[in-house]
């Protein structure tokens, strides 16, 4: 008896630590981008999209995603994602994925200069922070840098 | 040379006055918890919103708005006159929905980050409370509001 109720206290306690480990939670909020460099097609700079981040913490990124999205109110969207990995202030390769009147996926880079604050956790409520993105709208030369404020969208995250 | 001077002056004001504007954050809105709420209980509730409180230097004038929204639904709180402090004060308050209905609520935020807003204010958060807002007379829904300033 003894015995069974140590290994069923095991399991769970190992239950625990594994479902502790990695939770993505999401971010959502206002999204501006500040400034562009070298934008031939689709200059964005000054526009105001709603924006969303999500990212795993509290343990290993692999198996889950990195995601942040510029969401145009006149129904287009631009989302960046990467698996098994998050964002650091180096350019880091994404797919990107324009959404409109088709689907366009393409190969871009994301990186986030500045998070405050500088590290998310389960209990984070809210992070601003500045990034950029290179290879926007599929152009080589577009650099698009951006501003975002958000809160946890906490129907997703309790 | 005092007419050029005066002429230069005059181009530095008209700079001046075109560069501070209005000064609004757009961002995202959450209610943390609630109390009192009877039927409805808007907790957890996401909505984009926008911040307007009177700011130094630019265009905002004396009210301070609160408003959200999301897909049909809208929310707006405006303190005539006034600045939101840590103590509830009655404001205009309306929603638009299926219809438009204006009624009563009270507003008070407890945390400002930056303590201090100014023209070159980059990004804003509140933490505060709204009291019978959301159709809801006897509801207490505390919320985080943060946004970037519009361009």
């Amino acid at each position: 008896m003894i015995r069974s109720i140590l290994a069923l206290a095991a399991l769970l306690a190992a239950t625990s630590a594994a479902s502790a480990a990695t939770t993505l939670v999401t971010f959502k909020g206002g999204l501006i981008v500040t400034s562009t460099s070298g934008c031939q097609d689709w200059n964005p700079n000054g526009t105001d999209f709603q924006g969303t981040y999500e990212l795993p913490v509290g343990g290993s990124p692999v198996g889950f995603y990195s995601s942040l999205n510029f969401l145009n109110p006149s129904g287009s969207s631009e989302g960046f994602q990467r698996q098994n990995d998050v964002f650091n202030t180096a350019y880091k390769a994404v797919t990107a994925m324009h959404v409109y009147t088709s689907i366009n996926s393409f190969s871009a880079y994301l990186k986030i200069n500045s998070q405050s604050p500088a590290v998310i956790s389960t209990s984070t409520q809210s992070v601003t922070l500045t990034g950029s993105i290179k290879n926007w709208g599929q152009d080589a030369d577009c650099i698009v840098n951006f501003r975002m404020a958000l809160v946890k969208d906490l129907r997703l995250n309790r | 040379m005092k007419r050029i001077l005066l002429a230069a002056a005059g181009l530095l004001s008209l700079g001046n006055a075109a560069h501070a504007g209005p000064v609004v954050f757009f961002g995202g809105f959450h209610i943390y918890s609630t109390s009192g709420c009877v039927g409805w209980d808007p907790v957890r509730a996401f909505r984009l919103a926008t911040l307007q409180v009177p700011v130094a230097g630019s265009t905002n004038g004396t009210d301070s708005t609160i408003t959200t929204f999301m897909g049909k639904n809208n929310n707006a709180f405006q303190l005539r006159n006034g600045v939101f402090t840590s103590t509830f004060k009655w404001v205009e308050a309306t929603g638009v929905d299926g219809r438009v209905w204006t009624y009563s609520a009270m507003v008070k935020v407890t945390a400002k980050t930056p303590t201090t807003i100014t023209t070159s204010t980059t990004s804003a958060e509140i933490i505060g409370s709204i009291k019978g807002g959301f159709g809801n007379p006897e509801c207490v829904a505390n919320f985080r509001l943060n946004g970037v300033r519009l361009p």
